[in-house]
């Protein structure tokens, strides 16, 4: 099959799909037709992830309509493996909105349009292109054809705004070296600034998941993890191979790692703080986005491989947040020990990796990481807690995947991480090893089977006998508690000038800007 | 002496137009053209100066005074007056400083006078009377100043000189009545012919009768085809000015664009006096470019006319807060300037981007001024002025690859085709919105892009105005669902053609290498 037509097969799932429930209105089974559209998109994703060879780069060309941004998918390990999360992350929400009850809303076509937008940032072959993807991205999940539409307009005005760094990078490239392709910007191009600038659509992402919402309203929500976790962390990674797979001046690299982790940190206070709320899991999932950020920056092989772990599992956590579970649910606690950052949670593996490169420069540096941890593990545990009955439905289900991912990383790792990270920087042979029982980086081990059952098996027999409640003194997090309740001045703005004087001024500015471009030699 | 005769002759006839009597009035306006047809006459060769006086003469007795005058109070007298005299000291300074070899200022300042006191009765009529003559001798006056500087042939003149019906005929039959279907039929097919030929070829589009020369090669192709589309999808009078708009866009000469331009601006209704103001002011400094050119020391020349370039074209961009104005006078007013642009050296594109980018500041600060309307009039105008500053930065920036002027046209279409509009239902607010594959985000995008290519800091400009042109879109009042409307045929090729080009705005790369 020609490349060209292998590269589209994902968007024809996902269209086939949209058509078929868009003209099958308000059948029972649309809802399987769309899990099984997105579900077959990332299917045909993995399967052209594993024949890609190592390194390899596919760029197929399609239209030439928009100068400079050719329509042009770029197939490799980092774009296919950010399309296989996403579209899996899609497929299993859909199939929860399917057994889920109380909202009788048909939202298909609707999510099926933003899970292909969502896979179109991610397989875009120039920087103008991704821009137009996630300008599409964001019509596509809030549905403001009106764009005054007063749903949510501040936050599409903030995504419509920072996307604008993209753009103004995009042109900045094409005027050095005459085009935007990821494939033809050398690793010097982007310097600093214009780093930052680009980074802002993914900040502004992280931002939006860290909204406080007082839990899901409906069922399920679909846009945190397809349309803002998804497209923020395959940015930064993207925005990093662009650059060698090193932010562009140590500065940059010190400064983001400082304020990702203290972010996180203070994201991860006001989650030991706030205790049991339905916003826990949201401010969980930033304080993981803020780490993933924060490690992001190191730009060592291991830290880009705990990145591209941490990037690659905020998706279908995301997702779970936005599931409507109950207070003592099982599933409720399986996230929470996924986003707890120690074991058994299936995001300790990335802070481990990024730890190992870290301790190779000093291990003072792992002292930040530590602390985040710690916190959210402190505050996890104090909210933790099961029901008498236990229950297995597809959300526990979701969660128990994402805790063997966890135990036993060497799957994940070797066929989606590993080459995510190898199309960001070279990741030299030998950098790490995986086994049945664990991993090994370096000369360290870590036997992440082992721990990881030893811990659950654990956790959920002290849960058990001890009431279902562990019996953390909260003493301590009341004190943090008053010492975070700070005021902020409000500020005042002066009264403006009135109209007469504002129209003088504006009119002089104006004739002595003209007069200073005539004068100017 | 006889040199001295024109002015003198004008005086006199300035004199006579302000008698109660309206025969007076009549003879006095007649006089006043006689005297600029003199000067041109005398400077640059009579048979050219009585081609260019057959249109005002027209003008001017198709716009006849009708009935006695009333007498005017004291202080609407005295501030009549003072601002005449104003306006002619203007005038004669200027004319002073851009002579024409040796001849006394005196004599190639009649038409500059001649300009001046229509100007001052247009923008400040008394009555209609004053409106039409005022419109008359302006562009009587300004395309004399144009004949003078580039003394062009007898065919040219005539022409220019018949811009001056227009404000008579629009003044006579009160405004111009519905062009009927077949014509804006007609304005639409041949936008559609332009279209296709500019995609499908490339030989150069030229006509030649005398020394009248209409080219349609480069911008003019696609400026045409947009100005005719405007026409015709505007409803009211405004299909007539289509090919007159057009006129302004296609011909070579300096004379005859000019002319063009301001007869169509002339012809559009004034209810807005600052618009009418600002439309003036920016179609006057337009006029100063190629007269500064020709006229002014070398020096004074290269600074000078890319500013009053820039300048103007952000004055009409100011003004272009209304309908009709935006879909005839910007478009044309725009590929004038793109022209313009593309003649000057590197240092007069630098001090063109450096006067561009103050009046794109100053179009991004306007909001602030708008003080009348409702919210949802104040958030439009505020998206029309900021849309036309991304236009003059697209301008502006000149890119070796023309992603610009791609870009100008784009935004042309959104400001004179789409916005208009108001179209409705899911294709149409996609048409109209700001979301790809819309024309005005493949306008935005191009224009960011170009401004980029000229510098970092026209760059950062343009991003500025297309945020705010995405707040200004959230701050606009939801519209209401219009229940079961369905998109008119007009609708259907204004959502057509937004989506055709955004989609597809390669397409004018292709028709700008014609």
């Amino acid at each position: 099959m020609p490349l060209q037509l292998q590269a589209l097969l994902p968007f024809a799932a996902i269209v086939a799909a949209a058509l078929a429930v868009r003209f099958r209105p308000a059948r029972r089974t649309n809802g399987v037709v769309a899990a099984a559209g997105a579900g077959a998109a990332a299917t045909i994703a993995l399967i052209e992830l594993v024949r890609l060879a190592p390194g390899e780069r596919v760029d197929s060309s399609y239209l030439s309509t928009f100068p400079y941004a050719e329509l042009t998918i770029h197939s490799d390990a980092l774009s296919l493996s950010f399309a296989v999360v996403t579209a899996s992350t899609a497929c299993l929400l859909m199939l929860v909105r399917v057994v889920s009850r109380g909202d009788r809303r048909d939202p298909w076509f609707n999510w099926l349009i933003a899970t292909a937008a969502a896979l179109s940032v991610e397989l875009a072959g120039n920087l103008l292109l991704l821009y137009v993807a996630f300008q599409l991205l964001t019509l596509a999940w809030s549905g403001a054809l009106d764009e005054a539409a007063p749903r949510r307009r501040w936050l599409r005005f903030t995504q419509q705004a920072s996307d604008l760094g993209l753009l103004f990078v995009a042109g900045l490239t094409i005027q050095s070296v005459g085009t935007s392709a990821y494939s033809g910007v050398p690793s010097d191009t982007i310097g600093p600034a214009v780093f930052l600038v680009a980074l802002l659509p993914a900040l502004t992402r992280i931002g939006a998941l860290a909204m406080p919402l007082s839990g899901p309203q409906a069922p399920v929500l679909f846009e945190p993890a397809v349309a803002w976790a998804a497209p923020a962390g395959y940015l930064v990674l993207r925005l990093l191979s662009l650059t060698g797979g090193r932010v562009p001046t140590r500065t940059i690299e010190v400064a983001l790692f400082a304020v990702g982790l203290v972010a996180a940190g203070m994201m991860a206070l006001l989650a030991a703080v706030e205790g049991l709320r339905p916003s826990l899991p949201v401010r969980l999932v930033t304080v993981l986005a803020l780490t993933a950020l924060a490690i992001s920056a190191l730009g060592t092989p291991l830290s880009t491989l705990g990145a591209g772990w941490l990037w690659l599992l905020l998706i279908p956590l995301t997702g779970l947040t936005c599931v409507r579970l109950g207070p003592r649910s099982l599933a409720r606690v399986i996230l929470l020990l996924n986003l707890a950052l120690v074991p058994p949670g299936a995001a300790f593996i990335g802070l481990w990796l990024a730890g190992q490169g870290l301790i190779q420069s000093t291990v003072l540096s792992l002292v930040p990481l530590a602390l985040v941890a710690l916190v959210v593990a402190a505050g996890v545990a104090s909210v933790i807690a099961l029901d008498e009955h236990l229950r297995i439905d597809l959300p526990s289900g979701w969660g128990l995947a994402l805790l063997a991912a966890g135990a036993f990383p060497g799957i994940a790792l070797v066929y989606l991480v590993a080459p995510a990270a190898t199309a960001v920087r070279a990741i030299p042979g030998g950098t790490f090893q995986v086994n049945p029982l664990g991993i090994t980086a370096g000369t360290r081990f870590w036997p992440a089977a082992p721990v990881c059952l030893a811990v659950a098996a654990a956790l959920f027999i002290l849960l058990e006998r001890l009431g279902t409640r562990l019996p953390l003194r909260r003493s301590s997090i009341d004190v943090v508690a008053r010492l975070a309740k700070i005021r902020l001045p409000k500020l005042r703005l002066r009264n403006l000038p009135d109209e007469v004087t504002l129209r003088r001024a504006y009119w002089a500015v104006f004739a002595a800007a003209l007069a200073a471009a005539a004068l100017a030699r | 002496m006889i040199l001295y005769l024109p002015v003198l002759v004008f005086l006199a006839g300035l004199t006579l137009a302000h008698r109660r009597s309206r025969v007076q009035r009549l003879i006095g306006l007649l006089v006043m053209v006689a005297g600029g047809a003199g000067s041109l006459a005398l400077v640059v060769e009579p048979a050219v100066a009585a081609g260019w006086a057959l249109g005002p003469i027209a003008g001017v007795l198709l716009a006849r005074p009708v009935g006695t005058r009333r007498r005017l109070a004291f202080e609407a007298l005295v501030r009549r007056s003072v601002v005449l005299v104003v306006a002619i000291l203007a005038a004669g300074i200027v004319a002073s400083k851009l002579g024409l070899g040796e001849n006394p200022w005196p004599l190639t300042g009649v038409v500059w006078f001649a300009g001046a006191v229509g100007l001052d009765w247009l923008l400040m009529p008394l009555d209609d009377e004053d409106r039409a003559s005022g419109g008359v001798l302006t562009l009587a006056g300004f395309t004399g100043v144009l004949v003078l500087a580039t003394a062009p042939g007898v065919l040219t003149a005539v022409v220019a000189g018949l811009a001056a019906l227009v404000p008579a005929v629009v003044s006579r039959w009160r405004g111009l009545g519905a062009a009927p279907p077949p014509v804006r039929a007609g304005l639409l097919l041949a936008a559609g012919i332009i279209a296709v030929a500019g995609i499908s070829t490339t030989a150069l589009f030229g006509v030649s009768v005398s020394d009248v020369r209409l080219s349609l090669a480069g911008v003019a192709l696609p400026g045409l085809g947009i100005v005719l589309l405007a026409a015709a999808l505007q409803g009211e009078g405004w299909a007539w000015l289509g090919p007159v708009a057009g006129l302004a866009v296609a011909a070579t000469s300096p004379v005859l664009r000019w002319a063009a331009l301001a007869a169509v601006a002339a012809a559009l209704p004034s209810t807005d006096r600052r618009g009418q103001r600002l439309l003036w002011a920016g179609i006057v400094a337009l006029l100063l470019s190629p007269v500064i050119q020709v006229l002014a020391a070398a020096p004074f020349a290269l600074r000078l006319s890319p500013v009053a370039l820039a300048a103007g074209l952000a004055l009409v961009a100011l003004a272009a807060s209304t309908g009709p104005i935006r879909a005839l006078v910007l478009p044309a007013a725009s590929v004038q300037v793109l022209q313009a642009v593309q003649q000057l050296g590197q240092a007069g594109i630098t001090r063109f981007q450096l006067a561009a980018a103050a009046g794109a500041i100053l179009l991004l600060a306007y909001p602030l001024m708008v003080e009348t309307g409702s919210r949802p009039v104040r958030v439009r105008v505020s998206r029309a002025v900021m849309t036309a500053g991304l236009l003059l930065i697209a301008v502006a920036a000149h890119d070796p690859l023309d992603l610009g002027s791609v870009a100008a046209f784009l935004l042309l279409i959104d400001l004179a085709v789409v916005a208009p509009a108001r179209l409705d239902g899911p294709l149409g607010r996609l048409a109209e919105s700001g979301w790809p594959p819309a024309v005005a985000f493949s306008g935005r995008v191009l224009a960011v892009a170009a401004a980029i290519q000229a510098s970092v800091a026209l760059g950062a400009l343009a991003v500025a105005l297309t945020a705010g042109l995405y707040l200004s879109g959230i701050l606009s009042s939801p519209r209401r669902k219009a229940a079961g409307a369905p998109l008119t045929v007009s609708g259907w090729t204004v959502a057509v053609v937004s989506l055709g080009c955004g989609l597809a705005p390669a397409i004018f790369l292709r028709m700008l290498h014609v």
